[in-house]
């Protein structure tokens, strides 16, 4: 009689086969699933970032190519002269100042906001002060409340006092009025072991102290996430320098380029290269603090 | 003598050291949040006060204000122009809010999948998320260019369609609208749902494996159940993100008609309906009353969504 043998010379009994034959359906049908999941990322990942790699493609090419038919995918030439070309119209599109404004104020309402957000939120976690359920659920309406109906009571207020046109309506509510990171980090507050503060009590620290030397050094991930949206947010916020700033020397990256876009609409390299660098630093701070990013959304306490 | 014992005098003395101890906390509890409050209150809460007055008169920011009751409201109701954004809005929230919380719930089944190099993906995903609405505006346009663009230039070579003017004509602006919005809010929704199926114990699978549960049961009956708190989540922001829309329209859509205003495209969304009225051509009053009518309704909405929640939403 054939016995079939395995590979340790045993002769094989019929479970043994019929065992051995499902795995190797299972490592079959496995291998499928792979090849469909994967497939599916794929194209997924096409879809998501194939207008990014257009952006950039078209930053690097001729005029004449970008527009060409059938178009090409790669430039060739490769040229780099889209992204000095942004700043040929000097003082009526300061592409310069642009980016300066939207660095600069992204910056202050980061830090601030940071700041500012983690105090209240420190206040509100640890702190037992009368009134706090009331300021809490005061931060809470502002949450649901839409922005079309203060864009206009804001406006006229910022006209009486002069705001108009200055960057302080991006700023002074960027920094202080701060709602969802108060919350976030009232939430990531809470998950710190109390011990550890009543310690500190204990041995005479102040509130201060607890907060500065003790409870801010711990939630550095969470002050990261913070400041990584409130980063993105402002640098990518379009509606308020729109409505509140007129002139463009004052205006922010993203209002110049749409703009720009207005004006030269059919001057796609530079346009995607305006777009490119709109997009750069959020890019940028994307690929290297990624983890962050993904913690923060999970802070927000919207587990199932 | 007073005639208090050591231990009255003790325990008075404790008293008064946790009043001390209590108002101190409350000071200073008052000081760390007070420049929160008070700017949340001056620039998110209060000026809905303001914005109820003006509905109620007619100003034009130049002249002084004139009391006028309701009558902006009826001139709303009067008003084609507005009736139509509404209308709008309503087509862009059915069409905009179902699709992307599902594709987001889709994309984060697919990233929850044990499959090597799955982070990478994730990361890829989220992209459209962070990046600026102006500049993913801007390709966008760049691609459905109805001459130069890259979909029309693959139609006429693939299958010699001359493709139209997608953002210039009805109802391409309010479709490609829509899937712009789920492209660009897909990645959010997507962690949104990672971190709901994340916290789903693995035991639960399990138990269901052992029951002999297919693949499709498994969802059914555990995994929807406890995501369904995502669900809703998702839907309040969603739906209040999609009311509010303005940027997302602005700089595809309605930039796509400046020159060219003798094109309709459909896509007057009610925010913008509110920029120009009352940013424009300064009708404050007029445009206050549709405010008031949007906090209105996404009151509404969010109201009735918490309502309907008890219905569906399972709390473990």
């Amino acid at each position: 009689m054939a016995v079939m043998r395995n590979p340790y010379g045993f002769p094989e009994s019929a479970a043994q086969r019929a065992a051995r034959r499902v795995a190797i359906q299972v490592k079959l049908s496995s291998a499928l699933r792979y090849a469909v999941l994967y497939l599916l990322c794929l194209v997924i990942t096409f879809i998501a970032i194939f207008p990014f790699f257009w952006m950039v493609s078209t930053s690097f090419k001729l005029p004449t190519e970008a527009i060409k038919y059938p178009p090409e995918f790669l430039p060739n030439p490769i040229t780099f002269e889209n992204y000095p070309g942004l700043f040929k119209y000097g003082d009526v599109f300061p592409f310069h100042r642009f980016i300066f404004n939207s660095a600069y104020i992204s910056l202050i309402v980061t830090v601030g906001r940071v700041f500012f957000s983690a105090l209240a939120g420190y206040a509100f976690a640890r702190l037992r002060f009368p009134g706090s359920g009331v300021a809490f659920s005061i931060l809470m309406i502002a949450f649901l409340m839409p922005p079309v109906i203060t864009v206009i009571p804001l406006y006229t207020f910022y006209k009486e006092i002069g705001w108009l046109d200055t960057h302080l309506p991006l700023i002074v509510p960027g920094v202080f009025s701060t709602s969802f990171g108060t919350f976030l980090m009232r939430q990531f507050f809470k998950t710190i072991p109390g011990e550890l503060s009543e310690a500190a009590r204990v041995d005479g620290a102040n509130w201060w102290d607890i907060f500065w030397l003790i409870m801010m050094p711990l939630s550095l991930p969470a002050l990261a996430a913070l400041a990584i949206f409130t980063f993105q947010y402002i640098w990518n916020d379009f509606f308020t320098p729109f409505i509140f700033i007129d002139s463009i020397q004052m205006q922010t990256m993203q209002v110049g380029l749409r703009a720009y876009a207005w004006s030269f609409g059919t001057e796609y390299t530079l346009l995607m290269a305006g777009g490119v660098l709109a997009l750069l630093p959020m890019m940028v701070i994307y690929f290297s603090l990624q983890r962050y990013f993904v913690q923060g959304i999970a802070l927000t306490g919207i587990k199932g | 003598m007073n005639g208090e014992t050591l231990a009255q005098r003790q325990s008075g003395l404790l008293d008064r050291l946790r009043f001390k101890a209590r108002t101190g906390e409350a000071i200073v509890g008052w000081l760390f949040v007070l420049p929160v409050v008070v700017a949340t209150l001056v620039f998110d809460v209060l000026p809905m006060i303001p914005a109820a007055f003006f509905s109620l008169h007619a100003w034009d920011a130049f002249t002084p204000m004139r009391w006028i009751g309701l009558g902006n409201y009826a001139a709303l109701l009067g008003d084609a122009v507005f009736l139509d954004s509404v209308q709008n809005t309503a087509i862009y929230v059915i069409g905009s809010v179902p699709l992307s919380i599902l594709a987001g719930f889709l994309l984060a089944l697919l990233i929850n999948q044990k499959i090597p190099g799955v982070t990478v993906f994730r990361g890829i995903f989220y992209l459209p998320v962070i990046a600026s609405t102006v500049a993913a505006g801007i390709v966008f346009q760049f691609l459905l260019s109805p001459q130069f663009g890259l979909l029309n230039s693959f139609l006429y070579s693939a299958f010699g369609i001359a493709g139209p003017a997608w953002l210039l004509v009805r109802p391409w602006a309010m479709i490609w609208l829509i899937i712009f919005s789920i492209w660009i809010s897909m990645g959010y929704y997507m962690v949104m749902f990672l971190a709901g199926l994340q916290g789903i114990p693995v035991q639960l699978y399990e138990a269901a494996t052992i029951d002999g549960a297919s693949s499709w049961q498994k969802l059914r009956y555990v995994t929807l159940p406890l995501v369904s708190s995502t669900f809703f989540f998702a839907l309040v922001i969603a739906i209040f993100i999609a009311v509010n829309a303005f940027t997302l329209v602005y700089v595809l859509t309605e930039a796509s008609r400046w020159g060219n205003t003798s094109a309709y495209n459909g896509t007057r969304l009610v925010v913008i309906y509110v920029y120009g009225e009352a940013l424009q051509r300064f009708r404050l009053g007029l445009g206050s009353a549709v405010a008031m009518f949007m906090f209105i309704v996404v009151g509404l909405l969010t109201l009735v969504n918490f309502k309907l929640n008890q219905r569906w939403v399972f709390y473990s």
